[in-house]
């Protein structure tokens, strides 16, 4: 189990210097990603944004360990990391469920790889799926259930293990536009209403939209090679917009016009 | 139920260092085992078997012993060397060329080495034995591995970075992952191997030559007794126990698997059925086994996967990506190169033995191999013809598929090589003689893995190419030479490969039988081999059987590749 360490406002949760990931070598290497440096600071939501082939799926890799860089260095919480990150998870674009298992079973098998016990283990699964609104479907093998409802699983298998740092890769890209609009409304809401115990979310997306209706920060990359060409301090250039449960009504008021509803909150907690 | 079949077939490189290396190898073993074999007993005496019927439940339990526990060694075997393949690169590189070779090696022929061998260090009973049991294992161990390493190196990408991400150790990966995925594959390609291993266990069952009798109490020594005396009675009740003994397996094992198995599939095609077991469906529903499965089987699981999590827990593995340069430690040179010199050495001495051998005896042996040719290739030939017209008439048509689907199964499910000594006693005293009966016995050993090719091919036609072909209202050979032919021409040539390996096995029961107290024999590699074990020639049977493993890897490697490749290249439907 990652322990919870309450960060400091200002403390660096994730440091990126001069990464570089390069593939094969002589005239076959390709640099997928070249010379990224990065800040990632507690309680912030940051996107990556950017087409596809911009090594921002890549950068996802490497920063929970999946990957190693080539050059340059990762820190997490001041220290360089080796192997898998173990304070971070991943929400997959494809859900990576097992298909084999049910949706209680998919949730369960996080926490049984964290050595949690059976008895435990249980009840932290069925009030997880409780929470993203899936009870009754404990039993269920994914390829039983909808798009969205999947993406809601894979929600609920992140969220078991209380990742310090949730990444999200294009988590809503293989959902219909309905399910995603949904799905983002009450990843949201968990997010602002400090629900879930996560010290910070980065998210992978190529859907401009996307990026700007969750974002504090958005990091825009562009490819061949895969590199940052801006970055978008949303809270900074947005400060007159006070408190935080407040800014759904900036982002909705500027670009949409007029204030939309809240969405309904259907994950309880 | 559709056919369903995992042809286990890699793409086969050409020629490599690999197929040296691995005729070296063989040869050192060989030589090996013959080395040993110079104290083999002059005289071994075969076990009494019992023609009453009595007997019959206790030799089918013997022979599925000996199944069970050369399979259970094969998929062991498999898991490992997976893994081994798996892990390293360094290993993949030399594992999987050395597989490739070896599943295309004729097993059949290293029997009477082996069995010599051991009966010089054992007692003979218990050389017996472990030689059945090895040679099952040769005949089953190679497609296991194949499926489960084809499973466990395609494994989507995500899922893999998932079980990374969640940090399951090895053994939980194992166990929610790779054995997951792998399992259809594992079931449908056991049941494939366990079929062969029936053919090799016969084989070895009713294994004689001159006055070393190696035959093991079982169905097949019991049927060759009953065909020897001419009892046709006994006879009918050892075929029947035989097939008794298949069909409960098959009901009792292998459909109830199946039917659990059905959730490991990645994809639900609609309207392919599920597979259904009646023995699945009681279990499932029963209280007893509920109880079982809570009580004892989920504390005692969660006690090993504890105590497992406990010692691996810090060994998440990075999926592994691109090609990572691995160097090569000191002491994997040394293993290496202690391997080498021993195989060196090894070759150089069957080399000895060989430069022993009169030039005058190569002629037999070039006359075999081309007589067990021409024997492989006239069974492929006669099974081709009944199989193509048949095996598209079921393919493609649905009620005559589920008509005639179980009588074949049960029926391919036969090993032939049972029923050799039957075919003998019909067949001897006839015109054809031996030389038939061996042909008969290739063909009856082959003629299935065609025929469920076949139809697997011809199923899977698309609809819409036949319908197109009715409305152009091609005349019926038109049809046969634009539409069937072409499409069902990559499943015949991977059809045709596996029987051509079996029917070169064959030859080395076929072409030589002791039949009620006198020995025959025909031209042919497989009798030379017989000949040479019995006057104990120990050169000219480490020729002969070398002879028979090169011939077979270079026909594979020339002709079948090249038939591979076009099947590959033109016929594939994409």
């Amino acid at each position: 189990m990652p322990t919870l360490v309450e960060a400091q406002p200002e403390t660096d949760l994730l440091s990126l210097q001069g990464i570089v990931k390069a593939y094969g070598t002589g005239p076959r290497r390709f640099v997928a990603v070249q010379d990224v440096s990065l800040r990632i600071r507690a309680g912030e939501f940051v996107c990556l944004l950017g087409p596809s082939g911009c090594g921002k799926s890549t950068l996802l890799r490497i920063i929970t360990g999946l990957t190693p860089a080539s050059a340059g260095s990762v820190l997490y919480r001041g220290k360089p990391l080796d192997g898998i990150n173990p304070h971070a998870t991943i929400v997959f674009q494809t859900f990576a469920l097992y298909p084999w298992l049910t949706v209680q079973e998919n949730v369960e098998v996080a926490l049984k790889a964290r050595g949690v016990a059976l008895a435990e283990r249980r009840v932290r699964a069925v009030k997880l799926i409780d929470t993203v609104g899936l009870d009754g479907f404990e039993t269920a093998y994914p390829r039983e259930l909808s798009g969205g409802m999947r993406q809601k699983v894979g929600f609920a298998r992140a969220m078991a293990v209380e990742p310090e740092l949730l990444c999200l890769d294009e988590p809503f890209s293989a959902l219909d536009v309905l399910s995603a609009e949904a799905l983002r409304g009450e990843l949201l809401e968990l997010w602002l209403n400090k629900a879930i115990p996560t010290q910070a979310i980065l998210m992978v997306t190529h859907n401009i939209e996307e990026a700007v209706e969750l974002a504090d920060r958005i990091v825009i990359m562009d490819k061949d090679p895969g590199r940052v060409v801006a970055e978008i301090p949303w809270t900074r250039s947005m400060r007159w917009w006070p408190a935080r449960p407040r800014r759904r009504r900036r982002r909705s008021g500027p670009l949409r016009g007029s204030p939309v509803a809240r969405p309904s909150c259907r994950w309880r907690v | 139920m559709r056919f369903r079949f995992s042809p286990a077939l890699p793409r086969s490189p050409g020629f490599t260092s690999g197929d040296a290396l691995v005729v070296l190898g063989l040869a050192a073993l060989l030589y090996a085992a013959l080395s040993l074999a110079w104290r083999a007993p002059a005289v071994v005496r075969g076990p009494t078997i019992s023609l009453s019927p009595a007997a019959l439940p206790y030799y089918a339990l013997l022979s599925t012993t000996r199944m069970t526990a050369a399979y259970v060694l094969s998929l062991g075997f498999s898991v490992a060397y997976c893994y081994a393949a798996a892990l390293s690169r360094t290993a993949r590189r030399f594992l999987m060329p050395l597989l490739d070779v070896l599943q295309s090696v004729p097993i059949l022929s290293f029997l009477p080495v082996v069995l010599l061998g051991l009966s010089a260090v054992l007692p003979q009973k218990v050389a017996a034995e472990i030689a059945a049991i090895v040679l099952i294992f040769t005949s089953q161990a190679w497609n296991l591995t194949f499926s489960f390493y084809q499973s466990i190196t395609t494994i989507p990408t995500e899922l893999r970075e998932a079980a990374a991400v969640f940090r399951l150790d090895p053994w939980l990966r194992f166990k929610t992952l790779e054995l997951p995925f792998a399992a259809l594959g594992l079931i449908w390609n056991s049941m494939m191997s366990w079929a062969g291993g029936w053919f090799f266990l016969m084989a070895a069952e009713i294994f004689t030559v001159g006055s070393r009798d190696f035959r093991l109490p079982g169905l097949g020594a019991y049927l060759q007794l009953a065909a020897n005396r001419g009892d046709l009675h006994a006879v009918a009740s050892g075929v029947g126990a035989l097939v008794v003994t298949i069909v409960l397996i098959d009901q009792l094992l292998w459909r109830p698997l199946l039917a659990w198995a059905d959730k490991f599939r990645l994809d639900a095609v609609a309207g392919e059925e599920a597979p259904r077991s009646w023995l699945h469906d009681l279990l499932s529903r029963s209280w007893l086994v509920e109880r079982v499965l809570t009580r004892v089987f989920t504390p005692l699981s969660e006690r090993v996967d504890g105590f497992l999590h406990r010692r691996l827990s810090d060994r998440v593995a990075v999926p592994l990506e691109g090609p990572v340069e691995t160097r090569l430690s000191l002491r994997a040179i040394g293993v290496a190169g202690v391997a080498g010199a021993a195989l060196l050495y090894g070759a150089y001495r069957a080399a000895r033995l060989l430069a022993t051998l009169p030039a005058a005896s190569l002629e037999p042996i070039g006359l075999g191999l081309l007589a067990t040719f021409l024997r492989v290739g006239a069974a492929l030939v006669v099974a081709l013809a009944w199989t193509l017209p048949l095996g598209v008439a079921i393919g493609m048509n649905r009620r005559l598929a589920s008509l005639l689907q179980p009588v074949v199964q049960v029926v391919a499910a036969i090993p032939a090589t049972a029923l050799f000594p039957v075919i003998v006693l019909v067949l001897l005293s006839s015109a054809g003689g031996l030389n038939l009966a061996a042909i008969v016995l290739m063909l009856m050993g082959t003629q299935w893995y065609l025929l469920f090719n076949v139809i697997a091919g011809a199923s899977a036609i698309p609809q819409d190419l036949r319908f197109t072909t009715e409305l152009l209202r091609l005349p019926w050979l038109e049809r046969w030479r634009v539409l069937i032919l072409p499409a069902i021409f990559p499943y015949v040539v991977t059809g045709a490969i596996t029987a051509g390996g079996g029917a070169w096995n064959a030859s080395i029961v076929a072409e030589h039988v002791e039949f009620a107290g006198h020995s025959h024999s025909t031209i042919g590699i497989g009798s030379l081999i017989a000949s040479a074990t019995i006057k104990g020639d120990y050169p000219l049977l480490l020729a002969s059987t070398l002879a028979l493993v090169v011939t077979v890897v270079l026909i594979n490697r020339t002709f079948w590749r090249w038939m591979y490749r076009m099947a590959e290249e033109r016929y594939r439907m994409e």
